[in-house]
């Protein structure tokens, strides 16, 4: 068939005809089977226009989603397209493309970049290699979407002025991440997840790396930290930091595979008063490899590391050099965690922060075991933390707590502590179990003519006890007397004298030994509280003040006050009794106040020089806790040592103050004489203000029996206080005395 | 409570101990320093006790170990704090040389007895 060949388009005008003109058409089997490029015809089967570039057949479509109208261009290998809609102005990439080369898309729009005055989406993506590239003028302001399949969802809103060439989205299997470089992996997904999804960023300044969140829609600091799993490698080598100034708490927070890189949580204070709410919980570390890390941690009210899972709350410690370890504002339980694996500071770590609460800071309710606790440096030697229970563990029987102050030991069977029995133990039947507490020392005068120079709280008197669960810096209970027909001799000795001396300077007075003496006592006479009697307790030390005195030898010592005497009995047990006073330091800057005397449960704190150059300011030490019993059928404190005084009111260890400091001890001098101890408790006295104002004395001792009611004689002299606690009958000599078994 | 010194031969306190009020009252209800002192050999065979006041009501002042008391005076007196210092009328004891005026020293400057040059001399304080 000839063939007639049109050389100008003039020649074949159709443009004004009303009808169409008709392409060759076929099905897709019958596509020519040399095709030329440039050749286009209509498929029958797919009812669309195609046409041959030379090496494939490609179709023109209309749009078939992202609304109507524009166009695509869709390749038969690749399934991928790009809409230009007039309803949603952008550039959009379908599903389960493989973008592997962004390059190979720049050319899709036009100027060679990807560019909407709109926004740039897509709908989804199937693994991490997706990619958009952030490519425009660098003036308008990029809304990245990613269509949900419901709706189009923020990723993130991008300016201008940091959109460039080097800018990615990266879709990374999980979740949208938005960085300024390819290559780094700022970005990394712990969690198989959507929600929930994490990843942390490399230098984001002085608190080093910060993890955000991925909340389903968008990265986020500050929101929602559940559920956060530290793998193995998944986290810088230097610190990462979880900055949560919220008020949501973080749950969940766990270590897997072996994860060992720590965490540190950084409870930020953006501003006064908006921390209060939040939580770090369940803290768990199956593997115990893991490590938590507390650095700048701070808590709100009622806050704290509470950690209510079945693990264990391990590695717990600090590795910033000079940085606070824990500061803890609340005044509840924060931490009930079933063990507590290595509770350390390392070489570095310090508390140097406060611990203001009203109750114990740490608290284990559950049956676990502190199976270890170190304290590189002076981990609670803050003088914030007096007066407050640091550590509590608790069962069926009794609780023991660990007091803040001096608390230096490396372990802790070192430390000291306090036992409170939590319920009643009857006594045995032919046996009598006792206490006996002696007279606690005076506190010391301040000294005369040297201007500021404080008094130091007396020491407690030595206690002994057959009964319960009382213990604390060393001390057991001892074997009840097997009761035996004769006389049983109660001496309960006096307080020291406080008081100023007559020639201007400070003694401060021991206290006078308890004792008992009777049928079956003897054998104690091999226990180091011996001193006169079968059953015998020292008195406690009196307090000390400047230079010429160091608090005295007794039960418990007396504290010291910026003498170079003593120094070496800071911290030790003493065999007689309890614990020696607090010792300030001398060449201090500022002017230490005295400090406090020593109890049977805890030393005495040493005074603080929280008053810098302001003499008037200066911190009092806290005496010493005493130590509670159930032996009168109802909690009974004594012991406790005297608190030093100080030279401004508001740093004084007043009585009131001294609830906090256990049992007995007198209040320290609020800007005058030192408070009496509480009679018939041992406890110290309180130091004097300084230019003499008189030390306060040390309190009365006390003696208690308890034997079976049935074995009960009610013989007696003395004028004891007889109840009966159950089936026993209890005799309370505050003064001495006798008991007559028959 | 009633409190009791216990002395040694030579009138040196050598324990105080505390008594009920109850053990000291005579038949019209009068507290008895010398029903005390029955009740304290009842309880350590001897009588040599004085009973003390804790507030330092009687006696000059509340009696600590190592104090010793004055028969003549009725009071008990603080150890000395130096073998050269004697007691002046009051029981209170005082240095052979009299202390010299504090007026004239500097804060933080105080008279400190010596001893073995029987002389007071100006001492400093700690430094602050």
């Amino acid at each position: 068939m000839a063939t007639t060949k049109i050389t100008s388009p003039d020649l074949f005008e159709l443009q004004t005809l009303d009808s169409a003109l008709q392409l060759p058409s076929g099905t897709t089997a019958e596509r020519p089977s040399s095709a030329t490029s440039g050749e286009w015809r209509f498929n029958t089967d797919t009812n669309e226009i195609e046409f041959y570039d030379g090496s494939a057949w490609y179709s023109i479509a209309p749009a078939s989603s992202g609304g109507g109208g524009g166009f695509s261009v869709v390749n038969q290998s690749y399934a991928q397209w790009v809409l230009l809609d007039a309803e949603r102005p952008g550039v959009f990439f379908s599903n389960y493309a493989d973008f592997t080369d962004i390059a190979n898309y720049t050319d899709l729009s036009y100027s060679g970049d990807i560019f909407s005055s709109g926004f740039i989406g897509m709908t989804s993506a199937y693994n991490g290699t997706c990619w958009i590239v952030l490519a425009s003028n660098g003036t308008n302001t990029e809304v990245v979407r990613s269509f949900t399949g419901v709706d189009w969802q923020v990723i993130t809103t991008i300016s201008g002025a940091n959109i460039s060439a080097s800018n990615v989205l990266k879709w990374n299997g999980y979740a949208w991440a938005f960085g300024t470089n390819t290559t780094t992996g700022l970005f990394y997904n712990t969690n198989a997840d959507a929600s929930g999804s994490w990843t942390s960023v490399s230098s984001a300044g002085a608190r080093g790396n910060v993890i955000e969140n991925y909340n389903n829609t968008q990265w986020l600091r500050n929101i929602d930290y559940d559920n956060l799993q530290v793998s193995a490698g998944t986290l810088p080598t230097s610190f990462t930091t979880i900055y949560n100034p919220t008020s949501d708490d973080i749950t969940g927070i766990s270590v897997v595979n072996g994860g060992t890189n720590f965490l540190v949580l950084y409870r930020g204070r953006p501003s006064a008063g908006s921390n209060v709410g939040s939580e770090l919980r369940e803290w768990t570390s199956p593997t115990g490899s893991g490590t938590l890390v507390l650095a700048r941690a701070s808590f709100g009210v009622g806050q704290g590391i509470l950690n209510t899972a079945a693990g264990t709350l391990a590695g717990w410690n600090s590795q910033n050099a000079g940085d606070e370890f824990l500061t803890y504002d609340g005044s509840s339980t924060t931490t009930q965690a079933q063990t507590v694996y290595g509770f350390d500071s390392g070489t570095q770590g310090k508390v140097g922060g406060s611990y203001n609460g009203t109750s114990t800071a740490f608290t284990q309710l559950g049956t676990g075991k502190i199976v270890s606790w170190r304290s590189g440096n002076d981990v609670l030697s803050n003088s914030g933390w007096t007066g407050r229970n640091f550590f509590s563990v608790s069962n069926a029987y009794a609780t023991i707590t660990i007091n803040a102050n001096e608390v230096k030991s490396s372990s802790l069977a070192e430390a000291p502590f306090t036992i409170t029995p939590n319920s009643d133990r009857q006594t045995v039947l032919g046996t009598m179990d006792f206490l006996v507490q002696a007279g606690g020392g005076a506190g010391c005068s301040g000294k005369q003519n040297i201007p500021y120079s404080t008094g130091s709280g007396g020491g407690a008197g030595a206690m002994m006890t057959s009964y319960g669960l009382v213990s604390g810096g060393g001390r057991k209970p001892v074997p009840a007397v097997s009761l035996g027909a004769g006389t049983y001799t109660i001496t309960v000795g006096s307080g020291g004298a406080g008081g100023v001396d007559s020639f201007g300077t400070t003694q401060a007075n021991n206290g006078t030994e308890s004792s008992i003496t009777g049928p079956n006592t003897s054998t104690y006479k091999t226990l180091p509280n011996y001193v006169t009697g079968d059953i015998g307790c020292l008195g406690g030390g009196g307090g000390a003040t400047d230079g010429d005195f160091s608090g005295k030898f007794g039960g418990c010592l007396g504290g010291f006050s910026r003498s170079v005497v003593g120094l070496t009995n800071k911290g030790q047990y003493q065999p007689n009794g309890g614990f020696p006073g607090g010792f300030a330091q001398q060449n201090v800057v500022g002017i230490p106040g005295g400090s406090g005397g020593g109890g049977i449960g805890m030393p005495g704190v040493p005074a603080a020089v929280t008053g810098g150059s302001n003499r008037d300011k200066a911190a009092a030490g806290r005496g010493g806790d005493g130590l509670f019993t159930k032996i009168t059928g109802s909690l009974v404190g004594t012991g406790g040592g005297g608190g030093g005084a100080s030279n401004f009111s508001g740093y004084d260890y007043s009585p009131i103050q001294n609830t906090y400091a256990g049992f007995g001890g007198g209040g320290g001098g609020a800007g005058g004489q030192g408070g009496n101890a509480t009679v018939n408790t041992g406890g110290g006295g309180g130091g004097g203000k300084y230019q003499a104002q008189a030390g306060g004395s040390g309190a009365s001792g006390v003696v208690v029996l308890r034997i079976k009611t049935s074995e009960y004689s009610g013989s007696t002299t003395g004028s004891p206080t007889v109840t009966t606690v159950g089936d026993d009958t209890v005799l309370k000599y505050t003064g001495s005395g006798t008991y007559v078994h028959s | 409570m009633a409190h009791f010194a216990e002395l040694d031969e030579n009138n040196v306190v050598t324990r105080v101990i505390v008594v009920h009020n109850n053990e000291l009252l005579g038949a019209n209800g009068v507290e008895f320093e010398e029903k005390g002192i029955d009740f304290c050999e009842s309880l350590f065979g001897h009588r040599n006790w004085k009973q003390t006041s804790y507030n330092g009501n009687f006696k000059k002042q509340f009696a600590g170990i190592g104090f010793t008391y004055d028969s003549d005076k009725d009071v008990f007196i603080e150890p000395s704090p130096h073998p050269s210092w004697t007691l002046n009328e009051n029981s209170d004891w005082v240095a052979p040389v009299e202390k010299p005026d504090e007026s004239g020293l500097e804060e933080n400057q105080y008279y400190a007895w010596y001893e073995d040059s029987q002389t007071w001399e100006i001492e400093n304080g700690p430094e602050n």
